[in-house]
């Protein structure tokens, strides 16, 4: 049984996404953009990390029921 | 593990290290000291200075010694039986709180043992910070105190004192108003000394330097740069793809090279120059001139003594020389004016001429044309010899000489008319010019020889 998403490309959309309000955020005069990104962008590493480990227990769970 | 996650994984760190990247070289990039644009480093952004002082009371003839590193060193007279120094420091840290906690570590060192009084920072037991510090050392001494400084990575100034050791990096040093001996270690800057009351020694890397009134001999070391120098009791020195250009010199001027060009002006005494590849060029010597360049030209006027000029590769022209001249060129030329000491002159590769002389002059050359030009009537002896090129003698009138000219395939034009010729024959001509007197001998393999009045040197070149 597969999974219901791939954690890789949850995490390209997640930062995608936040690219693009980041970026906003900038261009409206309310954050630094370079300065963000710099601060945050291991964030990316942090949440893909997290996915991964659902994404295996969610399949351990489902190999287990059957 | 699936190529997707590889290549994700790659893409992110990538992402990073841009981003990284792209901070640092908005933060940091900036003018560095010599004008080029770096990255990082101590010594940017914001600075705050403070300040500090210290006097200490001196003997009758001080030495100071000073150490400093990262700032200037400014030392002059004025200390009334005193030395007073003042630190500047300079911190780059972000606020001026950060700076002045720093500051507060830094330390203006006096110390006096006997005669000796030493000035410097605590600024090594500091080296392990990540902060920029700079510190600047205003020092006043007493006229009678000999100075010795080590500084690098900062200008040096000093003048007014009796003495001045002093040895610098990475800066500019000035040194002026010397009573007695100085001695200059410079690397990496431009080195101005004006005034020593004794000798100069000057050695000095990386930079240009300016020499002015020396009352003694300068002596002089050179790597890399142009050298200028006035007004001094002599020369000596050692260069070293530098340049050297000296005028006023009231010694001996000897100066051995590579790759160094040599240009004087103005010696009392002799001048002696042994170089390579650059050229020499001496005007106004007193004495003798030993002169030596290979694969450069070679010039010299007016010299009051012997000339001695050897070159290779490169012509040697010379001028207004009281003594006897010993010229030799390899794959070059010889233009003389105004032997009047005659002498010998030795050429290969390309052609002679002589413009007016006196004395016994010899000229050889090989596979160059030989001219010679007397400005008087010729009464002393001349020999020249031509293998491979052509011998013209102008005579001018009242000349009086023995003359023997051989052309060993060539022939012998003899257009003077107070001539009275005793052997004649293929290529050959002996006979008597004038009264006689001097043996004049003219030879050439390979090419002719002419013997015609001044006035008709036009008219024949037509």
């Amino acid at each position: 049984m597969g999974l219901a998403y791939r954690p890789e490309r949850v995490t390209v959309g997640l930062a995608v996404t936040g690219l693009g309000v980041l970026w906003t955020l900038a261009n409206l005069g309310w954050l630094d953009l370079l300065a963000t990104l710099r601060r945050f962008w291991p964030l990316l590493l942090i949440a893909w990390g997290v996915l991964e480990l659902a994404a295996s227990l969610e399949a351990r769970a489902a190999g287990g029921r059957r | 593990v699936r190529a997707s996650k590889v290549f994700l994984l790659l893409a992110i760190l990538l992402f990073g290290g841009l981003l990284e990247s792209a901070w640092r070289v908005r933060e940091q990039l900036d003018v560095g000291p010599a004008g080029c644009r770096v990255l990082g480093g101590k010594f940017y952004g914001p600075s705050f200075s403070f300040e500090s002082e210290a006097q200490l009371t001196a003997g009758a003839s001080p030495e100071v010694v000073v150490e400093n590193a990262f700032g200037s060193v400014t030392i002059g007279a004025g200390g009334d039986g005193r030395v007073h120094a003042r630190l500047r420091s300079v911190v780059f840290l972000p606020t001026e709180e950060a700076a002045r906690a720093f500051a507060s570590r830094v330390r203006l060192l006096t110390s006096r043992e006997g005669e000796r009084i030493s000035v410097g920072t605590n600024r090594s037991e500091l080296r392990s910070s990540d902060v920029g510090l700079e510190t600047h050392l205003v020092i006043e001494v007493p006229a009678a105190a000999a100075v010795k400084v080590e500084n690098e990575h900062g200008g040096l100034n000093v003048g007014g004192v009796a003495t001045a050791r002093l040895n610098n990096a990475f800066g500019d040093v000035s040194l002026a108003r010397v009573a007695g001996a100085a001695e200059v270690v410079a690397r990496h800057g431009e080195v101005t000394v004006e005034g020593v009351g004794g000798e100069l020694t000057l050695a000095h890397r990386y930079g240009d330097a300016r020499v002015e009134d020396v009352a003694g001999a300068a002596r002089l070391e050179a790597q890399h740069g142009e050298l200028r120098v006035q007004r001094v009791g002599g020369v000596r020195g050692r260069l070293q793809h530098a340049n050297l250009k000296v005028e006023a010199v009231r010694g001996d001027l000897e100066v051995t090279g590579e790759h160094a060009a040599v240009e004087a002006r103005d010696i009392a005494g002799a001048a002696r120059v042994q170089t390579s590849y650059r050229r020499i060029a001496v005007a106004g010597v007193s004495g003798e001139a030993r002169l030596t360049t290979s694969h450069g030209p070679l010039s010299a006027q007016d010299v009051g003594g012997p000339l001695l000029a050897e070159s290779s590769y490169e012509d040697v022209s010379v001028a207004g020389i009281a003594g006897p001249v010993q010229i030799k060129v390899e794959h070059g030329g010889v233009s003389a004016r105004g032997l009047e000491r005659g002498g010998r002159i030795a050429c290969s590769g390309d052609d002679v001429e002589v413009d007016g002389f006196g004395g016994v002059l010899e000229i050889e050359a090989q596979r160059g044309d030989v001219r010679v030009t007397p400005r008087t009537a010729l009464g002393s002896g001349l020999s020249v010899r031509a293998a491979n090129g052509a011998v013209e003698l102008e005579v001018p009138a009242g000349s009086r000489f023995e003359l023997e000219a051989s052309a060993s395939d060539g022939e012998v034009h003899v257009a003077l008319d107070d001539v009275k010729a005793t052997t004649t024959g293929r290529g050959l001509f002996k006979g008597r010019v004038g009264a006689g007197g001097a043996a004049v001998k003219l030879a050439a393999e390979h090419g002719d020889v002419t013997l015609r009045r001044p006035e008709n040197r036009s008219a024949e070149r037509e």
